[in-house]
């Protein structure tokens, strides 16, 4: 015959391990269902057409950069949305590069606003940081300059862009695409 | 009665109890105004709860739906604009009585052992309110939502050694959308809440432990209820009143017109949809990730933050984001250990130092935030950016220029330095981001879109049909507006075309057909057939007498008021009108038929007159200006402007380019919906354009 401590000291164990088991069984999908985001992943970045941009512009081939929207199908968890606007792009005349053309994400690399055209440079509203046409910041937080994306001309139309369209790590100095 | 049946339920529960404990507490030194900090938190609390649990009753946590049920809870729902407002302003209610509450504290030396334990409580439910106004700022998923939250996360993307992982587990994916408000939501209304009453029960608990901590000479003794309960009470009812001037007086909101029929009638309805005159909280415009120059800043107690960023660029970005936050956190936490033994003196004193020196400093970056943001000086003038505007001697306000309709700086005037012009356009794009939540709200009222929110912005005429027009048609066509047309038009410019301001309507076309050779008609075109024909008329008019002449110039005015309706639908048009303007334009003198159609009735080659200006009209001319319904193939100068994308549209297309033939066509794309906006736009028509987008299935797997 057990002692009747011993019999108690058995219950409360196997209460409590019970117990555990039951929190792990439940714990442990819960905490991998909360921390799904990290399966998610952005779609490869294919070549898209730039719309909005020709590169036979008077005003881009006076020095004017343009901004141009990249769209496509765009899932967002259940939601399709058959044509949207994944983001934008700045399309700058620099004749020193290979096409004579360089193309920007408009994502700020500082904290992921959009940055606009001010005079002779690119300006942010959000935290006021400066990026010169060819992307490097003039003055401002940013760890790094403005994000280059890769670009074709259009096989069917050189006058039209394909762009490589990305997201990038925001407020890093290195250029971290977002997967 | 009650005392009876108060007798029967304590034998049966034992309330008398338990209301006996919460409310019997003695509280030594009496009771006393300043104790009341505590209480007006608790309260607002359960207002955030209470409205909070009526919010989720109508809200719909989804990219396409949330702005939608705000919208809805804002301006249709009886009394939604006072429960939406007593929320969104008892979050800030809530960050200044913490202030009050902290400083009190303090003041009292409440914080030293033994209710350390209880500083470091209310610590933590200062944290989670701050969650609870950073979670709850993303939910209308606004514009102005969207964008403070995306740079929440990335600041939140700094967090040493954690802080992309903590950025994806925020966000719901590398991406924002649904899954980031669905998180928020849940954060908001569930863990935060939970977390919150948990900390207040151990919070009061261990309040209750040593009780009130009152200045050592006072005197005399009281009990809470209801000595204290009473200013608790009055205290509450103050903060309450505050809250409901703000909602009602605080003109954040956007008024809404509403057609006659449906305004609301008597005091009733009036207070129930106050919404729609602007009562209660802001609403911004739907959210769009799509926005190329969104002026993104927190709500007004996370100014600060924002502008403790701007100091540390580059590298020191953690400085500002994280050590220094943090930093003040953890100096707070160690506040109580200062007050053990000897030292309890110099803990009380440094205490209040630090709270006063961190309201203080909170003070001054909120301050400097919105000095930074605002090119005319602050505090009646005192400090601040001092721009130097170009005046307007006749209305006294500044210039606005012509060009992009914000106010001119004075040029070359050395006051009017680089911060001012970067105030100067902040204050532009807050003012173009508040028309856009303006017109939002407005079009919301007839429905939103299942496309979400969004779309009422991307799909408006009122504005994204005069982008189109200015880049497509305005290259070619003037557009003189009326006075005072909200549609606005385009005056400037080298222009080759008519003027369509005012297109089809009994004016425009009593104009053209005195003087067809104008440039706002036919004059910079070489369209010649309407120049011809009234060289004809005039001929022929030196042979009437002058009564005929005057018989047809009845005519003419009658047969523009007649063409001008058959803009309207048919069964909306004046029959009488059409009885004897039809028998005029029949009649062989004026030579109408010769070259018009109208109804299958004459031939030639000039425009078809059926439903002349409708919409169906007008959109035949912009897709296929050279057929023989309109200018035809030899005399059209005008590009064709065609939808090229979608199933469909190659069959389509090579058909239309067969029937070109040899003439030399130039085409433009343009998309359904951009099309029908500059068909609204110019007629002035303001509804959304919904729907009619290139048919799509999900992305296509290799």
């Amino acid at each position: 015959m057990a002692h009747p401590d011993d019999r108690r000291s058995f219950l409360r164990w196997a209460t409590l391990g019970l117990g555990a088991v039951f929190g792990a069984i439940l714990g442990v999908p819960a905490v991998l269902y909360l921390i799904d985001p990290r399966n998610k992943k952005t779609r490869p970045s294919e070549l898209r057409l730039v719309d909005g941009v020709r590169l036979d512009d008077a005003e881009l081939n006076q020095g004017v950069p343009k901004q141009g929207v990249i769209r496509d199908v765009r899932v967002d968890a259940w939601t399709l949305h058959p044509s949207d606007a994944l983001g934008r792009v700045w399309v700058v005349p620099a004749p020193n590069a290979p096409r004579g053309f360089r193309v920007f994400t408009t994502i700020c690399p500082h904290m992921g606003c959009s940055v606009n055209l001010g005079e002779g440079e690119f300006a942010c509203p959000c935290h006021s940081a400066r990026f010169g046409f060819d992307g490097a910041q003039i003055v401002g937080p940013a760890l790094r300059g403005m994000d280059e994306l890769d670009w074709e001309p259009d096989p069917t139309d050189p006058q039209r862009i394909l762009v490589r369209y990305e997201s990038f790590q925001a407020a890093t100095s290195a250029k971290t695409p977002i997967h | 009665m009650p005392g009876r049946f108060s007798d029967w339920l304590d034998h049966r529960i034992g309330h008398r109890k338990l209301i006996d404990a919460l409310l019997l507490e003695h509280i030594p030194g009496g009771a006393r105004w300043r104790y009341v900090w505590g209480s007006t938190l608790a309260f607002v609390f359960m207002i955030q709860l209470i409205t909070g649990i009526l919010l989720m009753t109508s809200y719909s946590a989804s990219d396409t739906s949330a702005w939608a049920s705000v919208h809805y809870i804002q301006y249709q729902m009886d009394f939604g604009w006072l429960i939406r407002g007593l929320h969104h302003y008892g979050s800030q209610t809530m960050m200044v009585l913490i202030g009050m509450h902290m400083l009190q504290v303090v003041i009292a030396g409440a914080h030293l052992p033994p209710r350390e334990l209880n500083w470091w409580l209310g610590l933590a439910l200062l944290g989670v309110t701050f969650g609870l106004g950073l979670t709850g700022y993303l939910l209308p998923w606004d514009q102005k939502g969207y964008w403070a939250t995306r740079v929440a996360t990335n600041i939140a993307s700094k967090t040493p050694g954690i802080g992309e992982e903590l950025q994806r587990f925020l966000v719901g994916g590398p991406d924002y959308g649904n899954h980031t408000l669905t998180r928020f939501f849940a954060f908001h209304v569930g863990l935060l809440p939970a977390l919150f009453i948990i900390l207040l029960i151990l919070h009061l608990t261990a309040f209750r432990r040593h009780g009130v901590t009152y200045p050592r000479n006072s005197q005399g003794s009281a009990m809470f209820w209801p000595d204290q309960a009473f200013r608790d009470m009055i205290a509450c009812l103050i903060v309450f009143g505050i809250m409901l001037a703000l909602v009602i007086f605080g003109g954040h909101g956007n008024a809404v017109a509403v057609p006659e029929d449906e305004r609301p009638q008597g005091w009733y309805e009036e207070l129930a949809k106050a919404g729609q005159k602007g009562w209660g909280a802001n609403l911004d415009a739907p959210a769009d990730r799509d926005t190329p120059d969104y002026p993104a800043r927190p709500e007004w107690y996370f100014l600060f933050l924002f502008q403790l960023l701007k100091y540390f660029p580059g590298d020191q970005i953690l400085v500002g984001t994280f050590y220094i936050p943090n930093g003040v956190m953890a100096l707070l936490f160690l506040l109580p250990l200062f007050g053990f033994g000897l030292m309890r003196k110099f803990g009380h004193f440094l205490g209040i130092l630090v709270v006063v020196a961190l309201l203080g400093a909170v003070g001054v970056l909120t301050l400097l935030a919105k000095i930074d943001d605002s090119p005319d000086p602050l505090l009646y003038g005192l400090i601040g950016n001092k721009a130097v505007w170009e005046m307007d001697p006749e209305t006294g306000k500044p210039k606005l220029d012509p060009e992009t309709g914000r106010p001119m700086l004075q040029k070359d005037n050395p006051a009017n330095d680089e911060k001012v012009k970067k105030a100067a356009d902040f204050q532009h794009a807050v003012h173009e981001a508040e028309i856009k939540a303006k017109r939002a709200a407005q079009l919301g009222m007839a429905g939103v879109p299942v496309e979400g929110g969004r779309d009422l912005i991307r799909n408006d005429p009122l504005t994204k049909g005069y982008k189109l027009f200015e880049t497509n048609c305005a290259v070619c066509h003037r557009f003189t507006p009326a006075k005072g047309d909200p549609f606005g038009g385009f005056t400037k410019g080298k222009f080759t075309a008519s003027d369509l301001g005012g297109f089809g309507s009994a004016e425009w076309i009593r104009s053209l057909l005195t003087n067809p050779g104008d440039d706002r008609f036919f004059g910079l075109t070489e369209l010649d057939g309407m120049k011809d024909w009234r060289k004809g008329v005039e001929r022929t008019r030196k042979r009437m007498g002058k009564e005929a002449v005057a018989q047809e110039e009845k005519d003419f005015d009658m047969i523009a008021r007649w063409l001008a309706d058959q803009a309207r639908p048919k069964e909306k048009r004046d029959p009488e009108l059409d009885k004897t303007a039809r028998a005029k334009f029949d009649d062989g003198d004026l030579d109408c038929l010769t070259c018009h159609t109208i109804d299958r009735k004459g031939d030639g080659a000039a425009p078809d007159f059926t439903d002349y200006g409708s919409h169906e009209w007008i959109r035949f001319m912009i897709m296929n200006p050279g057929h023989k319904l309109r200018h035809g193939l030899e005399k059209n100068q005008m590009p064709y402007f065609r939808n090229l994308d979608g199933p469909g549209a190659e069959v389509y297309n090579l058909e239309f380019h067969d029937a070109l033939g040899d003439a030399k066509a130039k085409v433009i794309p343009l998309s359904d919906i951009d099309r029908e906006l500059i068909i609204r736009w110019m007629t002035r028509d303001d509804r959304v354009v919904f729907g009619g987008r290139p048919v799509a299935g999900p992305p296509k797997r290799e």
